[in-house]
Order: C-alpha cells, then structure tokens, then sequence
C-alpha cells in the first residue's frame, strides 16, 4: 500500500465513507460513480489506478457476495464491455429474469436437483393373494 | 574511481582485464541504484538490450572488484523491493475487483431461449455425443404441439471440464458457457444441474451471453 495514496483517499472520501469502504475493499479507493443498479450496488472507474485494479464495484449488502453483481454489470466490471449498462436499453424479452439471483449455496433455497422426466420403471407392489385352501 | 588510473602502458592491460571482465560479467554504474529517477533511467541495462556499451562504459577492473567486494547488487535489489513496499499493491481485492474477462469465456451453462420465450434446445444430441466427459445426458420426447423437444437434459457440472465443445456442436445456440464463474457450492449435489436450472441460467445471464456472441461473431 502507499501510505500517500491511503490519507489522500480517506480525506477524499471522509470518514463514514472510508470505513464502509474498509470493510467491503479493505482499503480506501476514490474513483468517479459510473453507476449504480437496482440494488444499490455502486461501480467505480478511476483509471489512474494500477492496471487490473481501476474498476470496482462497493457491494450494497452487508453480507456482500460476488454473485450479487447483475448481468449487464457483470460485463462492465469485467471489462467485456465499456458501455454504461443504464445508458443501454435493455433486451425487451418477457422471460429475462426481471430480478438477478445470488449464489444461494448454504441457504434454505439453494438448488435441489430433481428428475424432470416421468419415471419409465414402475416398481413392483407387492400383494398378498388369498390361499388356495 | 573512474578516472583512478591513468592511461598507459600499465593501464593498458588493465584495459585488457576489463574487456575480459564485461566479457564475463556486465557491471552496472552506481547511478543506476535508483530504478525511478528518469534521469538515470537510461543506464538501467533492461531498458536498452540492443545497447550493452552504454553500461558496460567507464567500468574498470578497480570498478568491478569495488562493487563485488561491496555486494551493490543486493542492496541495489533490497531498495527495490523497498521501493514497492511504498507503492499500492497489484493484488486485485477479489469480490470488488475483479480481473478482465474475454467474450469466449467458459463458465457455468446455460440453455438459451428464442425471442418468444420458446426454448432452442431441439435435443440433437451432438452435445451430449461430443462431450469428452461424458457429463451431458438428454432424453427426448415429442412434445405435444408435435415439436422435438428433451425431457431430461441434466450437465453433472463434476464431470464438466469447461471445453467448451458443446456450445461448438450446438446448431441452434441452445447450449452456452456464460462467463459467470461463481457457482461454487457447499454440496455436491448442487452442481448436478437439470434442465430447469440451465434454463434458469439463461434467463438470468441473457443479456450478457448475446453481447458476448455479438462480440464473438466476425471472428466466427
């Protein structure tokens, strides 16, 4: 780290920002706001800093995760794509998921795989037939 | 201490130790110590590869035998590393950073829609045939507007190696490899995706799956 850089970002940023920004970056960064989605999660650009490192993304939720980043996000912040996705009018299609889904690993609505094809064996049920005599 | 010897006829074969010297073993001047002033940045030796008299000048055996006996080259290597301890690392921070992706990138699956919602998969089985893993398995039935349309059309994600040649054999851009990654699970039967959970993925990753075909295309 540069202690320079360091100061100047956390006077740039003031005190409330920097330590959101210390808990979600792990260090103060300072960068113009090109957006930010409908869940708050906010993007930054400032290409002044070191190659690999000059955008990010201050993740809303305090249980912040990578996978809560959207689509049209996602390429920005990985660099698919320069275009700002607010500026972009979207895909008009009725089936595009209207809200992005985390990685819900670990949590009661996590994926359970299941057949989606009827069973083509019908298992044997046993019966007890009368006796003969 | 470059000019310590004059030049004669005992310096002359001092010239010739030298020649030998550089011939062995580049020395470097001591104004390249610092590798950030621009100043001297034409004596840092990487910087001209094509131009090795530029710092092999004004180095005598004196020279050479000074700097050896002093190890400069470890304290010259010591400040280095101390100079990047005060600059700002290049450690990406992962969940806010995160590192350039191409368009061809081959993550997690999805299956794709057409624009009426109607799903692409016709179960041609070439995906499932090509699949070097043998992780696909699709069954097909005809559906009941007469249409040819899988059952079942599960991707064991274990299995998967990530080649990316079922969206190469797919003649109808069903199958994909979206760029997204993170999909890591707690259990393993999590990653046993059936047909919902691709088409599910579709759904939520269309927007970024047709930008990057579109930007794929004119190499296609």
């Amino acid at each position: 780290m540069s202690l320079y850089r360091a100061v100047k970002n956390i006077i740039k940023a003031g005190p409330r920002e920097s330590f959101r920004q210390i808990m979600r970056l792990d260090e103060v960064k300072c960068g113009t706001l090109v957006g930010t989605d409908r869940y708050g999660n906010q993007y930054y650009e400032n290409l002044k800093e070191k190659f690999l490192r000059d955008r990010w993304v201050v993740l809303a939720r305090s249980d912040y995760d990578a996978s809560q980043i959207p689509a049209e996000w996602h390429q920005w912040l990985h660099k698919m794509n320069d275009k700002d996705p607010n500026q972009t009018t979207p895909r008009p299609y009725r089936w595009i998921m209207p809200k992005h889904v985390e990685n819900l690993t670990g949590t009661s609505q996590a994926y359970q795989p299941y057949n989606t094809t009827t069973p083509k064996v019908s298992s044997w049920v046993p019966e007890v037939k009368a006796r003969g005599f | 201490m470059r000019s310590l010897i004059p030049r004669n006829s005992s310096a002359a074969r001092l010239a010739s130790a030298r020649l030998l010297v550089n011939s062995v073993r580049p020395a470097v001047p001591v104004s390249a110590f610092s590798t950030t002033a621009k100043t001297k940045a034409s004596y840092i030796p990487h910087r001209h590869p094509n131009k090795p008299e530029e710092f092999y000048k004004g180095a005598n055996l004196l020279d050479y035998s000074a700097r050896a006996l002093l190890i400069t080259e470890l304290f010259r290597g010591a400040w280095v590393t101390l100079e990047h301890f005060f600059r700002p690392a290049f450690t990406i921070h992962y969940p806010a950073e995160k590192g350039p992706l191409s368009p061809r990138f081959r993550g997690e699956h999805a299956l794709r829609r057409y624009p009426s919602g109607e799903e692409r998969c016709i179960a041609c089985k070439l995906c499932e045939a090509i699949c070097p893993a043998q992780a696909i398995t699709i069954e097909a039935e005809t559906r009941e507007d007469g249409s040819r349309r899988t059952t079942r059309y599960d991707i064991d994600m274990t299995k998967c190696i990530y080649c990316g040649f079922c969206q190469e054999a797919c003649p109808v851009d069903a199958i994909v490899e979206t760029a997204n990654y993170e999909n890591s699970t707690e259990t393993h039967e999590e990653l046993l995706y059936n047909k919902e959970k691709l088409l599910g993925n579709g759904d939520k990753w269309e927007t970024e799956i047709a930008a990057n075909l579109e930007a794929d295309h004119p190499y296609r």
